[in-house]
Order: structure tokens, then sequence, then C-alpha cells
């Protein structure tokens, strides 16, 4: 295992592009960068720039891992960029993508299936809970779509690894895997959102570790607030994720998976406090999470139980005391670094399989 | 009809039958309801009961009674029972039944034990439930003859899916329901939605309030002034508005380690949204002091009163 970080989420990703990120990632002992999409990495999957990219990662020693995008038919009009990709053929976008990144030597690739709708309250901002198309008819037409994936990413020795995205389950996310094939799916375990779905991050974790060939690595804050559970993404550490048992799980399955920290980028000028709110005692979030056992339940509300005291001693800050605090380059950088550390530490006391930084 | 339980009343323990329906007529309540037939007379004297039934009718009160404990598989709960009938708990129970009906009371609620009947290891709470069942079963030709039904109480230990379960054994007619909802927290149940469920069979319902906070390992429910807690009445009563209404004020204070796996697959079968809905009532407590003496059941009776006789 290695650890790395988004190549989104990295500070300073704009300006630097996806080269020079590589030299900045490597300068705070990053083993890697997960860029979002190949898009992220050329927009026009311009071979060149993607040599560039893999060429300088090999200098450095780095792993470069990337995705492909959405794949759930009615999020597509959100990123008409992989429907251009394919000059308006979506599948042959998604082909083209593949291909490129075959060329580089990325057979791992990430994928989701719906954006978070940061301006909507509670659950109006997960599509899960969208009015005009249900979640089952999103499942269904995405289970469609990866079927006609399937054949292109099985010719071209791909995975197509789905991220615990915030509006799936992991019990759905399985049931995609088993339809669709674990030739050619896995998954992008995000140790943060399966919370989000009233999930507890170790058990979501057992779930899937078998599939998970790519991480997004994150730790969450959590307290009740009125009408649910807030959620705020913090420092490796600093949450409620035990990683010690989640990276044990992980390592038992797959020694050689990268650990991806997605620790919040630096905030810009529009950058407005919201809660990101779990409707956990709402009759229709309930209705709506039927593979929810109350074990895991209780599970994941004593991990709120639990937490509070370290709000409560000061050990952490509270949700308003940390959104109030400056959060720029350096304090990014830092969060970066403390779950390195964090990490490093962990997988030192379990004697996990984590190499040094290159 | 809205009366209240003889133990409820201001120095209970000091007060005679006769003058426990006194203290409930002067309060403007329109019940008794004697927590034993030997509060009515300690020997099971029939003169005695009687004497009690023309006072009761003097005040124009109505007088119920509970039965006990009654759990044929565990008799040292039911000993008070087994006495009046010679150390026989069915012949206790059929003595019981004929004594009530001979002064005009026809239902009578009991319960089967105590919270820790339902994990006992000696005999299971299923065995124990069953055994209930069949000696009501048993009973039934007296019942039906005395025009007698039993009431079994939505206590700590029982949830409110088993009742119905025991209803449907045994039969409505011969078992109804006594809803007590400051109980069911202690089942992680719904109040309202426990009374959804018993509403069909409740004859009567316990009047109280609760709420739930949390400690160390879990929840903890404690006793509430009405209208101060956690339990809808409103919602309540309207599901079973013919039920007969007593106040009764409660005094245990019961741990629920609600975290703890192993005790939750005790209780297979809870629901997701009602377990979500207990919880939520702990979270809307909140970290505050518990502000109501729970020694001191009695100072929660005015609001009792005010609630239900305004």
């Amino acid at each position: 295992m290695r650890i790395g970080v988004d190549g989104r989420k990295i500070p300073e990703a704009a300006q630097r592009g996806p080269v020079d990120s590589l030299d900045h990632g490597k300068s705070f002992g990053m083993g890697g960068l997960f860029y979002r999409t190949v898009l992220d990495m050329s927009p026009t999957l311009d071979r060149g720039e993607l040599r560039a990219i893999r060429q300088r990662a090999d200098e450095l020693g780095m792993y470069v891992e990337t995705g492909l995008g959405k794949v759930n038919p009615y999020a597509s009009p959100e990123a008409p960029e992989l429907r251009r990709a394919g000059d308006g053929d979506i599948v042959l976008g998604f082909r083209r993508m593949m291909e490129a990144c075959v060329e580089i030597g990325c057979t791992d690739l990430w994928i989701a299936t719906a954006n978070y709708k940061t301006v909507y309250a509670g659950k109006w901002a997960y599509d899960r809970f969208r009015t005009d198309v249900t979640w089952a008819e999103q499942l269904a037409a995405t289970e469609s779509f990866l079927h006609k994936l399937a054949p292109i990413a099985r010719d071209l020795g791909i995975h197509m690894n789905m991220e615990t995205h915030e509006e799936i389950t992991t019990f759905e996310l399985l049931r995609l895997i088993e339809a669709v094939g674990e030739d050619v799916m896995g998954v992008v375990l995000d140790t943060l959102n399966p919370m989000q779905r009233g999930e507890h991050p170790v058990w979501a974790a057992r779930r899937v570790a078998p599939y998970v060939r790519q991480t997004h690595i994150k730790d969450a804050y959590l307290a009740h607030v009125p009408g649910g559970i807030t959620i705020q993404a913090r420092a490796c550490g600093d949450g409620v994720i035990d990683f010690g048992e989640v990276l044990k799980v992980l390592a038992a399955h797959n020694a050689t998976v990268n650990l991806s920290l997605e620790c919040a980028g630096p905030r810009d000028a529009s950058f407005v406090p919201r809660h990101t709110l779990i409707e956990v005692v709402e009759p229709d979030w309930l209705a709506n999470h039927p593979d929810l056992t109350i074990e895991e339940y209780a599970a994941f509300l004593e991990l709120v139980h639990t937490y509070a005291r370290r709000i409560a001693s000061g050990e952490v800050p509270t949700w308003d005391q940390y959104v109030a605090a400056p959060f720029g380059y350096d304090e990014s950088i830092a969060t970066i670094k403390k779950s390195t550390a964090h990490l490093r530490a962990v997988c030192s006391e379990l004697n996990l399989p984590l190499e040094a930084a290159p | 009809m809205i009366g209240i339980i003889k133990s409820s009343l201001p120095d209970a323990r000091n007060l005679s039958a006769i003058e426990a329906l006194n203290a409930a007529a002067q309060l403007g309540l329109k019940g008794l309801l004697f927590n034993s037939l030997y509060d009515l007379s300690p020997n099971l004297d029939p003169s005695e009961m009687q004497t009690v039934r023309a006072e009761a009718d003097r005040l124009d009160l109505f007088i119920s009674a509970s039965l006990g404990v009654v759990n044929p598989a565990l008799p040292f709960r039911g000993e008070k029972i087994a006495e009046a009938g010679a150390g026989d708990m069915e012949a206790g129970v059929r003595r019981l039944v004929s004594l009530a009906a001979d002064i005009g009371i026809h239902d009578l609620f009991f319960v089967i034990g105590m919270i820790e009947e339902r994990f006992s290891e000696t005999v299971t709470w299923q065995a124990q439930r069953d055994a209930v069942a069949a000696l009501i079963l048993r009973c039934a030709p007296l019942l039906r003859e005395r025009g007698s039904k039993l009431l079994i109480k939505t206590h700590e230990e029982i949830t409110t899916s088993e009742i119905v379960a025991l209803v449907e054994t045994v039969g409505p007619d011969l078992l109804g329901v006594a809803y007590d909802p400051v109980n069911v927290l202690c089942r992680l149940e719904d109040p309202v939605e426990a009374a959804s469920r018993v509403a069909p069979f409740a004859v009567q319902v316990h009047y109280d309030d609760a709420i739930v906070r949390f400690e160390d390992r879990g929840i903890r429910r404690f006793l509430a002034p009405a209208g101060e807690g956690a339990i809808d009445w409103e919602a309540i009563l309207a599901l079973m508005p013919k039920a007969n209404v007593w106040i009764e004020m409660h005094s245990g204070q019961f741990a629920m380690p609600v975290f703890d796996p192993a005790w939750l697959r005790l209780q297979p079968g809870i629901a997701l949204n009602e377990y979500a809905s207990v919880l939520a009532m702990a979270v809307k407590f909140g970290g505050r002091e518990m502000p109501w003496d729970q020694t001191k059941p009695t100072d929660r009776l005015p609001q009792a009163y005010r609630n239900l006789l305004k």
C-alpha cells in the first residue's frame, strides 16, 4: 500500500496542472496521485499530455490512478464532456477514455453514480431522492449502461471501479457488481461516504473489501443537529473512523491497494458553510434504506454518541469552530500531513504492508 | 372514564380501600383501580369486597383491579395469586376472577413479570408467554361464564408485537390490552406506533409521561410530568378513544444498552423507524440534567390532573 492524494483536491491542482501536481505531491511525501478522471489529466485525451504525466510519475516513483465519469444516464447531462469525448456518442466517449487510460497503464478506473447538489438542504442534495426519477430507476439505467461498457472493459482488461459515493449504499453497489461482473467492476472505497447512507464505516469497508481496487481516504466529524446528523470531512485520526480496522480489512484482500487521501482543498472566496445533513430520523429517509439493519444503524449512532465526548472535551473542534477557522493552502497541506502520519502510525502498529514515502 | 391507580394516590400506602375511593372522588376522578384484589380485602372476604363496591357506587366511581403477576412458568412471580388458590396458580386466577366479577369488576389487568424475565436463562421468554396463553385458555369457560376479560399490560419486558400475538392466540374476547406507553420505550418502540398495533384490543390506558436520556452505554428511561415528556397522548388517545384512562405514576428508571449488538439480538424485530424515533427522543432531551425528582412520582400528579381534567 502507498499513501497518495486525490488529484483534484490536492492544493493548487488547477494552477499547477497534472504534471506539476505530481512534483508538488512528492514535495510533501505523497506516493501518488489519483486523478478523478482521465479528462482531468487531458481534456482532449491528448496522448502526449497523458504520456508526460505517466513519465513524470515514473521518474518520481509515484503511482497514477484515474477514472472515467458518472455512469448514471440520468446524471450524464451534468457532465457533457463525457458525451463530447465521443463526439455525441457517450459509449464511444467512454471507449476512447478507456483506451487512453490503458495506453498509460491505467486499468483501474473510477466511476460513480451521481453528483452531490450542495445548494440543496438535507436529502434533496442527494440524487437518490430525486422526484422526477426514482433511485431504483437510476440504478436500473446505470446497470444497463454498465452492461454496454462491460464488453469494452473486458476487451481492454479494465476494471470500472464504482465509488461508494454518497448517494449509493454499499448493498446496492455490490448488487451492481454482481449483475455486471466482478471481472470488469470493482470498488473505490470512500471511507466517509457510506456514513451518509447510515452505514458504519468499518462495516461498509468489510462488505466491499473483496472488490476494493482504489480508495478515497478521509475521516469524518459526526454530530446530532436538528433534523439529523451532520457530517464533515476531517483529517484522518480526528474523526470517527477506526482506520486500524478499515486498513486491516483492505490489506487482507488487496495488500497493494493505494490509499488516496481526499482531504478538503483550500477554500476559495465562494465558500459557504453548509451542513451535510444525514436525515437518519426521518421516516421517508429510513424507508429509503431497506438494506440498513438495526445493528448497523445502532453501531453508526454509537459512533456519534462516542464522538460527542471528544467534541465536548475540546479534543476536536466543533463544526462551527471548524468552518469559522481559516482553511487555505497551509491548512490543507497540514491536513494531508496529519492524515498521512495517522495512517502511517496505524499501519506501523498493525504491521500492515505500507511502503515508505518516495 | 378517567381514574387513578390506587398506588399513585398521595400517601397511598396508608389509605384503606374506602379512604382511597374517597380520595379519588375528592380529586374529581371517576374511577379507582386497585393494585390487587387484596387491597379490597386482605383476606379476600366477599362481604368486605361488597362494602367497597357499595362505597364506590355511593361515590359514583368505576372500579377495576390488577390481578398481579401471571407467569405460570416462573411461579415465584405469582405467589399472591397462588395463595388465593391454596398454592395453585390457576385455581388462584379462577378464584380472583370470580371474586372480582361478584363485585362487578370484569376487566383485570396483569403483567407477566419484570424486565429481567425477558432475558431469563432458566425459562425462555417464549416458554413464559406460551404458559400464560395456555393458562388463560384453560380459564376460558370461566371467563366467558362470568363475562370477564383479562388485560395484559404493555410492561417493560414485553413488546407490543408479542402482546398482539398473545391476544391472537388466546382470542380477543378473553384477552385485551392495558396500554402503558411509557413502558414501550424500554423495548425501543415508538409509543404512537405501538398504540396503533394494540389499539383494536386496548381496553384501558395507563397515563404518565417519560423521556429517554443518553448515558454512557445507551439510554435510560426517566419519568416526566405529563406534557413535558415524549409521549404524544393526543395521538394515542385518538387511536383508542373508548379506552378507560388510569393515571399511574411510574418510577422505574430502566437502562437500555441500545448500542450493544448482543442486547439488540435478544429482541429480534425492532423496527428501524421506531428505534430511530426513540433514539431521537434522547437526542432531543440532550445532555440536560434530570429536572424531575424520580423518587417522588406523586409530584407529577398535578400535571396529570391538569391535562386530563381540563
